[in-house]
C-alpha cells in the first residue's frame, strides 16, 4: 500500500473516530497530494543521477593515470575526498539540514570514491586486474550502511554490486567460484534467488522499505540469467562449476526455496513467526516456489554434469538441446508465476515487464531457429496450443458463469 | 554511557568509515613495502589495451614463464610454487621450482624466489600474480620495444612491478 493510499485509509478512520474534521482530512490530503509526491521522487532522481555522474568522474580521473604527480599526494587526497563526502553526507542526513534523500546521495558519493580509491590503489601499485576484489568491499561496506541507515539506495548498490562482484569473481582463477565458458551464469541465476531469499528474510524481520529493491534486483537478475541459459546449446563447456559454488549458490537456495515451498503449502506461516499470505496469494506463491525449486534443481543438474552425458567423443548435443529447452521451459513458467502474483496482488507494473520479457524472449528464441534445430519450431507451436487450450478452457468457464446468471435472473 | 546510546548511529557510522579508511591505508603500507624488497630485471613482451576503471595499461607476458627446460616436481595446474630467479647479468632468469619459500636470509648474493601458479604442467608454464599488467598514463600508446622490467620481490615472494625502462630509461617517463 503507498503512502498515499495508507492516509486515505487512515484519515478517514480518523474522522470517524472524531480526532479530526473532515475539512482538515481534505486539508491534509492535498498537502501530501501529487505535486508534493512528484517533488519528492524529483529530489531522489535527481540526486541519485547527480550522484552517479560525480562518481563517474572520478573514475575518469583516476582512470586519466596522472603520471606527473607522485603516488602518496594522489593517495592521501583519494581519501581524503572520501572522508569528506562521508562527513557532508551523515551531517546533511541526520545533522541540522535533516535533509535525508540529498545526504544519502552525498554518502553513496563517498563510498564511490572508497572504489575509486581501491581502484586507483589498485593502478599505482599495478594489482588486481579482475575488478572483484575492488568490489568486495564495497558490497560489505553498502550491506552495513544500509541497515545502519535504513537506506534503500544502500540495499539497491549492495543488491546490484553483489551480482556483479560475483561475475567478475567467477572469471578469476583458481577462485573458489571460478566458473568459465558461460556457466557463470547458473551462479548468476542462484545469487538471483539469493537476493530473493533476502527479500523474504526482510519481509519476516518487518524492514519493509528493503523488500521491493531486493525483490526487484533478485527478479531482474534471474529472469537475465534464465533468459541467457537458454542460449546453453551454443556454450562451449570444458570445465564444471566447483564444489562450493554449487552448494552456496544452488543447494543452500533451494533448501530455503523448499521450507518455504511446505510452509506455503501447509500453511505454517503464521505459526512460524511470519507475516501471513491471504488465500488469493498463497496459490501464484506456491507455484513460484515451485518453479523456483524445479529451477533450482535444473540448475544443479546442468552444473553437475556440465556437458551432458559423453559419448567418449566430447559434448553430447542431444543433452544440451534438452538442457536449452528446459531453460525456455522455465522461463516460460516463471513469467506466468509473476503475470499471475501480479493480478493477484494488482501490481501492473509487474505485468508490464513480463510483457517485455516475453516479447524479447519469443524474438530471440525466433531467430534462434535459424540456428537449424526443430525444437524450436515444436516449442513455439506447443505453446501456442497450450496458451490456445487455456483461453478455450477460461472462456467456457466464463460462458458457463454467465448462462447460470442468466438463469438464475429469470427465475 | 547516555552519550553513547544517544549518538550510537554516529559512532557505527564512524567506525565503518574509519574501518575503509584503515584498509585503504593498510593496502597502501603492504604495498609500499613490497615495492623496498630485493629488484631484479625480467624480459618483457608488451601489447596495449584500455581498462575502464584504471586507465591504459600494457599487459606483459615474460620468457620466464615457459618453464619447460626445467624438471617437473609433482604438480598441478593451479598449485602455488615459487621460481628461483638467479641474476644473469642484464636480466634474471629461472633456474628451478620448489613448492616452498626459502627464508629470505637464506637467499644468497643473485637469488630470489618468485611467487607464481601453475598453468600447464607439460610443458611447464606459469604465471606470475600482478606481474602481467602495467598501468601508464592515458594516451601514451604501445613502447616503442619489449621494455625491461624492474621487478621488487618481498620476504614472501610476493612480486610488483616497479618501472619498465626501456633502453635504459624509465617508460613512460
Amino acid at each position: 500500500m503507498s503512502f498515499r493510499d495508507e492516509l486515505e485509509h487512515c484519515s478517514a478512520r480518523w474522522v470517524e473516530a472524531g480526532l479530526i474534521s473532515p475539512d482538515q482530512r481534505s486539508q491534509i490530503l492535498s498537502f501530501e497530494a501529487v505535486p508534493s509526491a512528484v517533488q519528492s521522487r524529483l529530489v531522489s532522481i535527481f540526486g541519485l543521477l547527480g550522484a552517479i555522474f560525480l562518481v563517474l568522474g572520478v573514475l575518469l580521473v583516476v582512470s586519466q593515470n596522472w603520471g606527473d604527480i607522485p603516488r602518496l599526494p594522489k593517495l592521501i587526497t583519494g581519501l581524503l575526498a572520501m572522508t569528506l563526502a562521508f562527513s557532508v553526507g551523515y551531517w546533511v542526513s541526520f545533522g541540522r539540514p535533516q535533509m535525508i534523500r540529498i545526504g544519502s546521495c552525498v554518502l553513496l558519493i563517498g563510498t564511490g570514491t572508497f572504489f575509486a580509491n581501491l581502484a586507483l590503489i589498485s593502478q599505482q601499485y599495478n594489482i588486481a586486474i579482475n575488478p572483484s576484489p575492488l568490489m568486495l568491499p564495497v558490497v560489505l561496506t553498502a550491506v552495513l550502511f544500509a541497515y545502519l541507515l535504513r537506506s534503500q539506495a544502500y540495499i539497491l548498490l549492495a543488491a546490484v554490486s553483489s551480482v556483479f562482484w560475483l561475475i567478475f569473481e567467477s572469471q578469476n582463477a583458481g577462485s573458489v567460484l571460478e566458473a568459465r565458458n558461460g556457466l557463470a551464469l547458473v551462479l548468476v541465476a542462484g545469487s538471483g534467488i539469493w537476493l530473493l531469499i533476502a527479500s523474504e528474510a526482510n519481509r519476516r524481520m518487518q524492514w519493509q522499505l528493503f523488500i521491493e529493491p531486493l525483490r526487484i534486483v533478485g527478479a531482474a537478475t534471474l529472469f537475465s540469467a534464465i533468459f541467457m541459459l537458454g542460449f546453453y546449446r551454443h556454450f562451449d563447456v570444458e570445465i564444471g562449476l566447483t564444489v562450493f559454488s554449487v552448494i552456496t549458490l544452488l543447494v543452500i537456495p533451494l533448501f530455503f526455496i523448499a521450507a518455504s515451498l511446505l510452509t506455503t503449502v501447509f500453511r505454517w506461516e503464521v505459526s512460524m513467526g511470519w507475516p501471513s499470505i491471504t488465500e488469493t496469494v498463497r496459490r501464484p506463491v506456491v507455484a513460484t516456489a515451485l518453479t523456483l525449486a524445479l529451477m533450482l534443481i535444473w540448475l544443479l543438474i546442468v552444473a553437475v554434469f556440465p556437458e551432458g552425458i559423453t559419448d567418449g567423443d566430447g559434448i553430447s548435443s542431444a543433452i544440451t538441446d534438452i538442457y536449452t529447452v528446459g531453460f525456455w521451459i522455465l522461463a516460460l513458467a516463471l513469467t506466468a508465476d509473476l503475470i499471475w502474483l501480479a493480478l493477484m496482488l494488482r501490481r501492473q507494473w509487474w505485468i508490464n515487464m513480463a510483457f517485455v520479457y516475453l516479447g524479447f524472449f519469443v524474438l530471440t528464441r525466433y531467430f534462434d531457429l535459424f540456428s537449424g534445430n526443430l525444437q524450436t519450431a515444436v516449442v513455439f507451436a506447443g505453446a501456442g496450443l497450450l496458451l490456445l487450450t487455456l483461453a478455450l478452457l477460461l472462456e467456457r468457464g466464463r460462458r458457463a458463469l454467465r448462462d447460470e446468471m442468466v438463469r438464475d435472473s429469470v427465475a | 554511557m547516555i552519550w553513547i546510546n544517544q549518538h550510537r548511529r554516529l559512532l557505527l557510522f564512524s567506525a565503518i568509515v574509519t574501518v575503509q579508511v584503515l584498509l585503504l591505508v593498510a593496502i597502501v603500507a603492504r604495498e609500499e613495502q613490497r615495492l623496498t624488497g630485493l629488484e631484479i630485471v625480467l624480459e618483457s613482451r608488451p601489447v596495449d589495451p584500455r581498462d575502464p576503471l584504471r586507465g591504459d595499461f600494457v599487459i606483459l607476458s615474460y620468457k620466464a614463464e615457459d618453464l619447460s627446460s626445467i624438471p617437473i616436481l609433482n604438480h598441478k595446474v593451479g598449485d602455488r610454487i615459487y621460481v628461483e630467479f638467479v641474476d644473469h647479468g642484464r636480466f634474471w632468469e629461472p633456474v628451478s621450482v620448489s613448492s616452498d619459500l626459502l627464508h629470505r636470509i637464506e637467499w644468497s648474493e643473485g637469488q630470489a624466489f618468485v611467487l607464481a601458479y601453475v598453468q600447464s604442467v607439460s610443458p611447464l608454464r606459469v604465471s606470475y600474480p600482478d606481474l602481467g599488467t602495467y598501468f601508464i598514463p592515458l594516451g601514451t600508446g604501445e613502447p616503442p620495444k619489449p621494455p625491461d622490467v624492474f621487478v621488487s620481490i618481498s620476504d614472501d615472494g610476493v612480486a610488483r612491478i616497479k618501472r619498465l625502462e626501456i633502453d635504459g630509461l624509465k617508460w613512460p617517463d
